[in-house]
């Protein structure tokens, strides 16, 4: 049965790398299917009593990924933490192993009794070996970009283990006021990928020592944004009632005024990067904004900043006693974003300008979210795909009870990084006949429509006669937005496929053509080999990386003309099997 | 507001002594001055604010001249960046002249201590080129190493100051910081005083297997005995108990500089058994938390969490060796019980909470003997045998106080 899980277990791995595209998660799969094949490996070990894994020992390494270095005083430990050691001078450890038992002559075809099972179980867990190490020092990134290092190889004398070295971002924030105890915030935000497109995820802040030094340190190699958020410079001691107030607006890395125009920092492996920050003071103004129609309970969330240069470092607080969003902004034009939160929440945009002289703002108006409906369209010709059994609604019309239909999940994922979309996912619209589903509460903004279903493909979404496929789905306030249209079908391609070495690898299908299609990806078994159904037809481009892509930026048309040279373009019928042979590509990154 | 209230006494006290030293300025006075004295005319209180450590002028310093005689009528001024003050159309009198900016320690002209100089208007004084020497305020740096001489990162350190506010002396949490990758951390903005630096963290290799393991005939952990270690509470200077911790005294415009050392020491495991016959909740029980006297105050100690090692057993891993108090929750009243306290030193001790005691209660009231009324401000602190302050409640206008 353990042996049997690897397969399944990588279906669900490339169910979830789809919908989440979580680092972490992906990980802790990976883990746990280690773990699996660690205890399956001993159970048959046990029985045939050869192999690797009766040795008394296990021995191994740790090094330095980039200088290939021994690092010695490295912890190093089992997942369950069972074993743990540190490492000699030379980055050597060792783990003696207790003797393995061996299996005891038992009659297979009784029905064991509680004891018999008990202690099967228990010389299971005592024969069991680590399949996987890890190692930790301080100056080292705890998780490691490479997640297969420190696995346990059958019939290899030696475990290896990288560790990859941190970088640093550090620096001083210039502030006059300083002395007086003043620490700024520093923002260190991380490029990332989300559907294929570029996004600026905030990572961790900082604020400054005493002297204006931050440092941000454990970091992995990558590309990041920095910043100081806004710090009004306030003095009771000078202040004087209705006299004009200070403050250090945000400044980004190297002197911008604003997030999009900082310059990204390439931070490679193992470096520090120094970045000094010097914001200024400015004159600062009272800005007091009433809501119409907010309530005192309702919690709600401000976002402020300048006009057309959405992006982190000012802010303004709410007042629900008052229904008031104030605070102090240098002058300038600044758009408002007003989220409250409840089913459905509502929105609210403003522009407005500060100055001398502005004190009470435009009144703020907000609008409740929209309820998309989504109609589904099976045009299925075979009827093997996996259906869910439709619950008759309560008291309704009994016409759709018993009916079969596919389980369709649609997905709004926002587009702009810093606009207040947030990912909504559709539920399933009660009382309704048809086969319709309905996205509640989706907030004014820009999504990319992405349709999960348990049959067949989504060959085409529509929505007022746009391709949402390769298009965004644009909802305006209160957007009376036409009905997303999703056709199913079941003739999709089917894909099997083999890597050129025996060894785990990510398949990715990067859709070529007009604007981002959908990304479909697999995960290969140990032995390399992956296959994947219901492809919808068009043209791909098929790479296998001998690691998980995180930031593969399949949106982008110039990043991913550096892989052309990669990988292998197929073209897909509807209907159409297909054998593929592809080379991995290693060196992790496709950038 | 205790601070004001300090520099007004002070400043009283001051006056007589102000007198004598303006007297002896009189003899250096151009005595051509003297012929135009006249009454109704009036004079200057003006100068420069500095920095009492690097003589640079103070920019932002509020300034403020009182005649000592009516010290409500206070006028003040903001300086620039030259740092120049003044205060014009006087009349000949006595004046105190005080300064404060942001960052500095408050102060009057020429203070020092209880005693500072009022500056005497008048034909025959020289008022115009004084000197207001602001001190910083302190600031303490350091850094946290571990028993190799390298950097402990994201240790939580604390700073305790002995107040002396409400008649009583009591070591107070006055700020707290995390060291970063070097160990580094600072604290600024202090005024003098008495402060002590406390640093928890966790050695970076520590492993805390559970030594009960489930089930008890299972696979034995092989960790390294000297992984299992803790850093037991750093007082600076070394002191591992708060009642040895090494003062720091902190004048005013200092720059110190201190180095935090950790040293670990075996962690301890305990076993703690939840009673199982509790027929009537089943389910409500709730983790004992190890808590510890720091100075005057009881803080809980941050352990990895208590790991069920068998049904109704737990254990309690990577604490290090030391006096703690064990409380849990009683499940009737949802308050802390107390357990005595308990000395923490030997492996594998069992924590028994059958032995909970609630926590006593106290009521008093309070008189004044020969008074009918009480102050409209006063505190009741209850001290413990070893003059440790346990409890401190604000008093009210009935005299009833309860602890």
């Amino acid at each position: 049965m353990a042996m049997a899980a690897p397969a399944k277990l990588s279906v669900a791995c490339t169910f979830l790398c789809q919908s989440v595209r979580l680092r972490t998660v992906s990980l802790a799969i990976f883990f746990f299917w280690v773990m699996l094949c660690g205890s399956a490996r001993a159970q048959s070990v046990a029985g045939s009593g050869s192999t690797a894994d009766s040795a008394s020992s296990i021995r191994g390494r740790v090094l330095n990924r980039k200088t290939r270095e021994a690092i010695s005083r490295a912890l190093v430990f089992s997942l369950d933490q069972r074993y743990a050691t540190m490492t000699d001078d030379e980055g050597r450890f060792e783990f003696k192993f207790p003797p393995l038992e061996p299996e005891p002559k038992e009659d297979w075809t009784a029905t064991p009794d509680a004891s018999v099972l008990r202690a099967r179980q228990l010389r299971m867990m005592r024969n069991s070996r680590p399949a996987m190490f890890q190692a930790r020092k301080p100056g080292f990134l705890e998780i490691p970009a490479d997640p297969s290092s420190g696995r346990v190889v059958p019939n290899q004398p030696e475990v290896v283990i990288y560790l990859d070295p941190e970088s640093l971002i550090v620096g001083h924030v210039a502030v006059p006021g300083l002395e007086s105890g003043m620490r700024i915030r520093v923002e260190l935000y991380r490029r990332e990928m989300r559907e294929g497109q570029e996004v600026w995820q905030f990572t961790r802040n900082f604020s400054t020592w005493a002297d204006g030094e931050f440092r941000f340190s454990e970091l992995p190699p990558g590309t990041y944004k920095l910043g100081t958020a806004e710090e009004l410079d306030r003095d009771p001691l000078t202040f004087t009632p209705g006299g004009q107030q200070f403050g250090y607006p945000p400044v980004f890395f190297p002197a911008a005024v604003d997030f999009a125009s900082a310059s990204p920092i390439d931070l490679a492996e193992g470096t520090t990067y120094q970045a000094n920050l010097s914001p200024v003071r400015h004159g600062y103004y009272p800005v007091k904004i009433p809501i119409a129609n907010g309530t005192a309970a309702q919690p709600i969330s401000v976002r402020v900043y300048p006009v057309g240069h959405a992006g982190p470092g000012y802010s303004l607080g709410y007042n629900s006693g008052e229904q008031l969003i104030q605070g102090m902004l240098p002058d300038g034009n600044y758009t408002l974003e007003a989220l409250s939160q409840g089913q459905p929440g509502s929105t609210g945009f403003l522009n407005f300008s500060v100055g001398p002289g502005s004190s009470e703002g435009p009144v703020l108006n907000l609008v409740p979210n929209t309820a998309l409906a989504v109609t589904v369209k099976e045009e299925f010709n075979s009827s093997q795909s996996v259906f869910v059994e439709d619950t008759p609604p309560p008291g309704g019309p009994s016409e759709g009870a018993g009916r079969r239909r596919a389980n369709v999940q649609v997905m709004l994922m926002p587009v702009e990084e810093f606009g207040s979309g947030e990912m909504r996912a559709s539920e399933p619209w009660e009382g309704s006949v048809e086969h319709t589903l309905v996205v509640k509460n989706v907030r004014p903004g820009r999504y990319r429509v992405r349709v999960q279903t348990g049959a067949g493909y989504a060959a085409s979404i529509q929505s007022g006669g746009i391709d949402l496929l390769r298009q965004p789905l644009v909802m305006g306030m209160g957007g009376a937005s036409s009905a997303i249209e999703v056709t199913l079908r079941d003739d999709g391609a089917e894909i099997e496929g083999k890597i050129d070495e025996k060894t785990q690898s990510f398949v990715y299908f990067v859709p070529l053509g007009e604007g981002p299609g959908q990304l479909h990806q697999a995960m290969t078994t140990p032995d390399g080999s992956f296959g994947l159904a219901q492809l919808p037809p068009g043209t791909y481009r098929v790479l296998a990386f001998d690691r998980q892509q995180d930031d593969l930026a399949y949106a982008d048309a110039e990043a991913m003309r550096n892989l052309e040279s990669k990988g292998q373009v197929v073209q897909l019928e509807a209907g159409q099997k297909e054998h593929l042979r592809l080379r991995i590509i290693r060196g992790g990154d496709a950038q | 507001m205790s601070f004001g209230a300090r520099i007004r006494r002070m400043v009283i006290v001051s006056c007589g002594l102000a007198l004598v030293r303006c007297c002896g300025a009189v003899a250096d006075q151009n005595p051509a001055a003297q012929e135009t004295s006249r009454a109704g005319q009036t004079f200057r209180i003006a100068g420069t604010v500095v920095s009492a450590t690097t003589g640079e002028p103070l920019s932002q310093a509020r300034i403020s001249v009182a005649e000592t005689r009516d010290r409500a009528k206070s006028i003040s001024m903001v300086t620039s960046e030259d740092g120049h003050f003044e205060f014009s159309q006087l009349k000949a009198g006595k004046y105190s002249l005080e300064g404060a900016k942001r960052g500095f320690i408050s102060s009057a002209y020429e203070q020092h201590e209880q005693y500072s100089t009022a500056i005497v208007t008048g034909p025959e004084f020289a008022s115009e080129h004084l000197v207001l020497r602001l001190t910083p305020m302190a600031l303490i740096t350091g850094h946290v190493m571990d028993e190799f001489g390298e950097p402990v990162r994201s240790a939580n350190l604390v700073l305790y100051l002995e107040n002396h506010g409400a008649g009583m002396s009591r070591i107070i949490r006055f700020s707290n910081a995390t060291s970063d990758d070097r160990g580094f951390f600072d604290f600024s903005l202090l005024r003098p005083g008495k402060y002590y630096i406390s640093v928890n963290a966790k050695p970076w290799y520590a492993m805390h297997p559970a030594t009960a393991s489930v089930p008890a005939d299972g696979p034995a952990p092989q960790v390294s005995p000297g992984l299992d270690v803790a850093y037991p509470s750093t007082y600076y200077n070394g002191a591992t108990e708060a009642d040895s911790a090494t003062p720091i005294e902190v004048k005013g415009g200092d720059r110190l500089q201190v180095e935090m050392h950790l040293n670990p020491v075996p962690a301890l495991h305990f076993i703690f058994r939840i009673p199982e016959n509790r027929p009537d909740q089943p389910n409500n029980f709730s983790m004992p938390v190890l808590q510890k006297h720091v100075f005057d105050s009881v803080e809980f100690v941050q352990t990895d969490g208590f790991r069920q090692v068998a049904p109704g057993m737990y254990e309690l891993t990577g604490v290090a060796p030391g006096h703690y108090t064990v409380r849990a929750k009683n499940s009737e009243s949802g308050q802390l019980e107390q357990s005595a306290d308990v000395e923490l030193n030997r492996d594998g001790q069992e924590l028994d909470d059958s032995r909970g005691e609630t926590l006593g209660s106290l009521k008093l009231s309070v008189k004044i003997p020969g008074e009918e009324t009480l102050p409209r401000q006063y505190g009741v602190g209850l001290q413990d045998s070893r003059r440790r302050t346990v409890a401190f409640r604000r008093g009210d206008p009935t005299g009833k106080v309860h602890f």
